[in-house]
């Protein structure tokens, strides 16, 4: 061969590499991905011959898709697909990840969060995400119809400005310095502020539309999101249908094309499915038969943010004495409540707060029936003593719920001799018992909002909305207070501590009863779903195999 | 006739108006509301979502503007499906609502009068004590029992039937339709059995087989219409309680259909929804006892126009 | 045309001919057995029988009809000086020993993907972790059987380590979850002797390893016992029907559950017979003008979606009992003021009324002294075909979470949890089966009975 055909030969087998490449590069996920994604890439061609198609079902269709309007975790999954705010969660530890934003500075007292905005960000029509469109989602999410609009308080002026006594939003802390830089002034430290951040109230969305369409600008016609998905199809009660969103700037990172959306609420009907393979997931079992889904090897369960406890009535005897409430959490057999009653791999806990953010939590009141009796008898009730009223435990009807109370009520009978009676009521009637105080015992189950332990003991402060257990006590409150201010980790599991003994050991407003867990099924099929605390599972990442 | 027929319809409007009424006070003096929720809402926004609701001012007040909207055809939004109207709610799920009902009701209309009519024809065989055993079976056990027994005998064991959904005219409409119509096909077994006994033993019947006539035309012509007086005078219930029924139904099967609004809205306090779901079952409830008298009407020339 | 029985009885009054009529109707007959068979059965049974419907005994869990196991509850509690406080069987005993053997239990799943092992689990409290090394495991390992009991027992000399390969013959053929058993348990069997006298604890006394130990407080967990010996006899407790989820004895809950429903059926009926009846009466009797408007009130109502009241009536008045008869009774009472109406209607111009009239008897008296009497037949009919609706209806409450609270679960709360545990496998069936067949033996007799009474008391359709 010559010279010049060797140089042609090179040059043509070069242009096939090329196109070869190329080729494969319009398939591929980038192959320069930071290494907390790298996971989340697939492996091998097996992929792109599989359907990415995915269903799941979702439990019930969403009040709503306008990101500042929802309050329940079925609307925030969806919410999740159709938008992005300026911070998503890493799907597997929930630490804050680049998501409109690709950077961001905290300036060294806490106070002031620089967001640089990624050029290439989208909405689904093509226009381009800047910084003043948060600039005026915020701002409308500062609208007191806004259920969440606590989320926005660290924020400077927020709360004023929401109440009504700023009227200027200028003086609010949000200010937009150019179209790819948002600087976010807080009136105080706030060391999970960037978990808040990525929290749906804090999406972005287009306010011209909302004007134009009021409540209609939700329908798939009319909604434009920058998420990785657009909304293709919302028939009410039937299905939701995701497709693929082109101007997404992550867009070959995503690999499901389609997605759909179920909303079955009988959840034996959907697990049928399942089995059928119609359903890919089901984040929700039909618990009555938990023993015979653990055998199913699509079965799943982690633990979750999340805490199912009993509140007492401390305004009312005989909870106002301690000494009775004390007896009662020391009388309550947890562990056989847990591993012979529910079986679902919940955790008995006789603390608050779960473990979350390097938190330990403490001991708390171990059972001990004898122990329990002593404090019921220094109490002045038992026999020869004051007779115990009888009172009730409500709860929210819900075949669980009514399990783990009467099983409770037995147990009480059994170990103190009381014999408290279960009540079933229906959700809004037992929200407002709970409300006016009406109640002796009430169930009750808190999730947390965000990764860090204040989302779980700030609802104690004295006359904070959730407390609804009339228990006041300033030592709390202070702790409280301090520790909204304390950034230091260390510290503040400490203070998380103290909290936490005055809570679950020495004045015990509330009975723990288990930590939650989070229970359901997934084929095998599905990949780069990750277990995580809050339950958090984008749809961005996940694919089909 | 068409002055009878005129009467009852002046009615209507009124019938209406007191429902309106009484529903809308009464569902005012339930505990808890709309907004109340697990997460306590920060203050100041309850009264913000009360405003944008028009559920401010007192309840008179409300009450009033309810009507002024009501009368332009605006039933008000929905206070739990933030998304949607009153109106457009009920104009997407009625149709699979009124599909499955109807449904149901002539599965169990057919089978219902075609057991009975064997039964009664057979009297006091094996055939007929047995379907009758049947018959009682399907009144004793509540519809949220048949459904899913069903739903696992032909979607799974059979494989014949799809589990769930709604795609119009199907065959995902068999199993819930049959679910519903149940309890109907069984009463109306019952009542057809009893009402062909009583014609059967009456002097016409009697004259006719005399005269030479074949069972066939004697059963066909003379006797049924007679037998299938108590069946229509049960049909009006029975429209009622298939209301009811289709919420288990609807719920089990996945049916995007009214029935489940019908207490969801309740349980929620949607307060525009209840009014919504109460005026709309009020009026084809109304309707379809009038079209039910206007059957009998028909099929029993003894029955005059008013009793 | 007149039965050879009616000609020679016509003197008969019509209740006493109906009811003759009745003798004759088998299946009617068959109803009514039916109907006081289980009525009796509900109300006097669970005198003999004994035990609660509340009772758990959580350990246990659902268990099939015919079951056995030492007769103690979760907790047995015996402190000297005091009552003792177990089983209520053993209260007269003198003398009590508990075999008990100390064992913990844990749940171990592990399931694989693609042929890779993916995930190794602790159940209780969902403890995932990376690598099992089973050699190191205290206790003894077994196979979970699917009723969760131990199967086999497996060789404790392998490694299960995320993301490699199972080791071979561990797996079911085709299967990718195994479930297993770790058991620690005690070698030595405890004895506990506990001496009474008329229920009072005298002496504890516990014998462990060739120690005897007396003590002044005792807590027996049920979970551990082995066996209970009362003056030296040993007591079983037997589950007719077997246990639900809470170790809830079922033949006892179906039994008080029957008396929740037949009171429902019952009062709620009374109750719209007291309104129908009374309002149909003063209806029929005043007749014209009087009785125009109460009929057009009533077809009025007849067009109300009334199950929807009724939802609102138990959510507004959840807290009282009463109202939720009420409430069920109010759906009905528009059927019974019909009837009633009806039949006054047909009386009033009957001869009896107007010499009563002539006499200067008030029209209270007249209604209820001569006209209602006469619409007992009717009445009858309409209770007895009235109650299984309203048994239904209860059911639907109980469905849609609207249902009776506090007292025990009533039969259709039971079927409804029935239908909820039943597993692929029809794992659970009888806690479906037996209270289903309980509900359709009352509703069945009842409207067996039901249209007997109506045949009966209406010649025309006598069979």
């Amino acid at each position: 061969m010559s010279y010049l055909q060797c140089i042609v030969n090179i040059s043509f087998i070069a242009c096939l590499c090329l196109f070869n490449v190329a080729g494969a590069m319009a398939d591929d996920v980038p192959g320069n991905v930071p290494e907390w994604k790298a996971a989340y890439v697939p492996e091998g061609d097996v992929w792109k011959y599989t359907e990415q198609h995915l269903t799941f079902n979702n439990g019930t269709d969403p009040e709503t898709l306008d990101p500042h309007m929802m309050t329940g975790l079925p609307e925030m999954r969806l919410a999740e697909a159709l938008f992005e705010g300026l911070v998503t969660y890493d799907p597997s530890d929930l630490t804050p990840r680049p998501g409109v934003a690709e950077s961001w500075d905290v300036s060294d007292d806490g106070l002031i969060y620089t967001f640089h905005l990624r050029k290439d960000a989208k909405w689904s029509d093509g226009k381009e995400v800047t910084a003043l469109d948060f600039l005026f989602s915020w701002k409308r999410g500062l609208d007191p119809v806004n259920r969440y609009i606590n989320l926005f308080f660290p924020i400077a002026g927020a709360k004023g400005y929401s109440e009504g006594k700023l009227t200027d939003f200028n003086e609010v802390g949000i200010h937009v310095k150019d179209p790819q830089t948002l600087e976010v002034v807080l009136h105080a430290p706030c060391p999970y502020f960037l978990d808040l951040v990525a929290f749906p109230t804090y999406y972005p969305v287009r306010v011209e539309l909302i004007e134009k369409f009021n409540e209609k600008w939700t329908r798939q016609e009319n909604i434009i999101g920058n998420g990785p998905f657009v909304l293709k199809e919302w028939s009410p009660r039937e299905q939701i249908l995701f497709e693929k969103n082109p101007y997404y700037w992550d867009r070959d990172f995503v690999k499901l094309e389609l997605v759909t959306v179920l909303p079955i609420s009988d959840l034996n009907t959907a697990y049928k499915l399942f089995q059928d393979d119609k359903l890919h997931w089901m984040p929700a079992l039909p618990v009555a038969r938990i023993e015979e889904l653990k055998r199913n090897p699509d079965y799943y369960v982690y633990p979750m943010l999340g805490t199912y406890f009993y509140r007492f009535n401390v305004t009312k005897p005989p909870f106002d004495d301690v000494r009775v409430r004390k007896a009662f959490c020391l009388a309550t057999d947890r562990v056989e409540i847990c591993n012979e009653l529910l079986k679902g791999g919940e955790q008995p806990s006789n603390h608050f707060c779960p473990p979350v953010a390097g938190y330990e939590p403490v001991e708390g009141l171990k059972h001990d029936i004898v122990a329990a009796r002593k404090l019921l008898a220094a109490a002045g009730y038992g026999k020869d003593k004051m007779a115990f009223p009888k009172l009730e435990v409500i709860y929210n009807t819900s075949e669980g719920h009514k399990m783990i109370a009467e099983a409770i009520s037995q147990q009480w009978k059994q170990n103190l001799g009381i014999d408290m009676g279960t009540r079933n009521m229906e959700w809004k009637v037992y929200l407002d018992n709970q409300n006016n105080l009406d109640y002796t015992i009430s169930r009750s189950s808190w999730i947390g909002d965000y990764a860090d332990p204040f989302t779980f003991f700030s609802i104690f402060r004295t006359d904070d909305g959730n407390n609804r257990t009339g228990w006041s006590c300033r030592e709390y409150d202070e702790l409280l207070d301090t520790v909204s201010v304390t950034l230091d980790r260390k510290e503040r599991n400490r203070l998380f501590n103290e909290l936490e003994k005055l809570l679950v050991e020495q004045e015990c407003p509330v009975l723990p009863i288990y930590d939650y867990v989070n229970k359901g099924l997934i084929k095998e099929s599905v990949l780069g779903w990750e277990a995580n605390i809050r339950d958090v599972h984008p749809l961005k990442y996940i694919w089909r195999e | 006739m068409f002055r009878y027929l005129l009467r009852r319809l002046v009615f209507v409007p009124i019938i209406l108006l007191i429902l309106i009424t009484i529903t809308f006070f009464l569902v005012r003096m339930a505990p808890g509301g709309p907004f109340s929720s697990d997460r306590e809402l920060p203050p100041g926004v309850e009264e913000a979502l009360t405003k944008r609701y028009n559920l401010d001012g007192s309840v008179v007040s409300q009450y009033g503007r309810y009507l002024v909207r009501l009368v332009q055809g605006d039933l008000g939004p929905s206070l739990k499906q933030k998304d949607f109207s009153v109106n457009e709610i009920i104009s997407n799920h009625l149709p699979p609502s009124i599909l499955l009902g109807i449904t149901a009701l002539l599965i169990s209309l057919c089978a219902g009068v075609a057991a009975g009519l064997v039964s009664a024809l057979k009297s006091n065989s094996l055939l007929d004590y047995s379907t009758m055993a049947l018959a009682v079976i399907g009144i004793s056990l509540p519809v949220f029992v048949f459904g899913p027994l069903l739903q696992t005998l032909f979607s799974r064991v059979f494989h014949i039937l799809p589990v769930s959904g709604y795609r119009g005219i199907s065959l995902h409409l068999i199993l819930p339709a049959v679910t519903l119509g149940l309890p109907f096909a069984a009463r109306f077994a019952r009542l057809t059995r009893a009402g062909m006994l009583d014609i059967l033993s009456e002097d016409f019947i009697t004259t006719a087989r005399s005269k030479g006539l074949t069972e066939r035309t004697i059963v066909l012509r003379h006797a049924l219409k007679g037998a299938l007086l108590p069946v229509v005078s049960f049909l009006g219930p029975a429209i009622a309680s298939i209301t009811t029924g289709s919420l288990v139904v609807e719920k089990i099967f996945n049916i995007p259909g009214l029935g489940r609004e019908f207490v969801e809205s309740a349980l929620n306090r949607d307060y525009f929804m209840i009014m919504g779901t109460v005026i709309l079952y009020g009026t084809l409830i109304i309707i379809c006892n009038l079209a039910v008298d206007i059957v009998y009407g028909f099929l029993d020339p003894r029955v005059g126009n008013e009793n | 045309m007149k039965t050879k029985m009616e000609q020679v009885h016509k003197s008969y009054s019509p209740t006493r001919l109906a009811f003759m009529r009745l003798l004759r109707h088998r299946l009617a007959l068959f109803g009514l057995f039916l109907v006081v068979a289980v009525s009796a059965a509900v109300v006097i049974v669970p005198v003999f029988y004994g035990g609660s419907p509340k009772l758990t005994r959580v350990w246990l869990g659902a268990k099939s009809p015919g079951f056995t196991h030492p007769d103690c509850l979760s907790k047995n509690i015996f402190i000297v000086g005091t009552e003792a406080e177990t089983s209520p069987s053993l209260s007269d005993a003198d003398e009590l020993i508990y075999q008990t053997k100390n064992f913990s239990r844990q749940e171990v799943r592990i399931t694989t993907r693609r042929g890779k092992i993916n995930t190794i689990m602790f159940t209780d409290g969902a403890r995932h972790i990376e690598e099992l090394d089973t050699s190191t495991l205290k206790g003894d390992l077994f196979r979970s059987n699917d009723d969760g009991t131990p199967g086999e027992k497996l060789e404790q000399a392998f490694v299960l380590k995320k993301n490699s390969a199972p080791p071979g013959g561990l797996f079911d053929e085709g299967s990718r979850v195994l479930m297993m058993l770790l058991i620690k348990a005690d070698d030595e069997v405890t004895q506990s002797i506990v001496t009474l006298n008329n229920s009072i604890v005298t002496s504890i006394t516990v014998k462990q390893d060739n120690n005897e130990i007396s003590s002044e407080d005792l807590i027996i967990k049920g979970r551990e016992v082995i066996s209970v010996i009362a003056d030296g006899e040993e007591r079983r407790v037997s589950h007719l029907l077997g246990t639900d989820k809470l170790g809830r004895d079922l033949f006892i809950r179906i039994l008080y559950g029957g008396r929740i429903s037949l009171l429902v059926g019952i009062v709620a009926t009374l109750v719209s017979i007291v309104i129908g009846l009374s309002y149909g009466a003063v209806s029929g009797y005043f007749g014209g003008m009087v009785d125009s408007i109460m009929m057009r009130i009533v077809d009025v109502l007849y067009g109300l979606p009334f199950i929807f009241l009724v939802i609102l009536l138990m959510v507004l008045f959840d807290r009282s009992l009463i109202l939720f008869f009420v409430a069920l009774g109010l759906v009905q009472w528009l059927t019974v003021a019909r009837i009633v109406r009806g039949q006054i209607l047909s009386l009033r111009e009957s001869e009896f009324v107007e010499a009563a009239k002539m006499s200067g008897a008030s029209a209270r008296k007249i209604i209820f002294s001569y006209l209602i009497p006469h619409t007992i037949g009717p009445v009858i009919v309409y209770t007895t075909l009235t109650i299984p609706l309203i048994i239904l209806e209860e059911s639907f409450l109980a469905y849609i979470g609207l249902g009776i609270t506090n007292a025990s679960d009533s039969l259709g709360s039971l079927v409804e949890q029935g239908v909820r545990m039943l597993g692929d496998a029809g794992e659970n069936w009888w806690l479906l089966l037996c209270p289903s067949l309980t509900m359709i033996f009352i509703l069945f007799g009842m409207n067996c009975l039901g249209d007997g009474l109506r045949d009966s008391f209406d010649p025309k359709r006598a069979l």
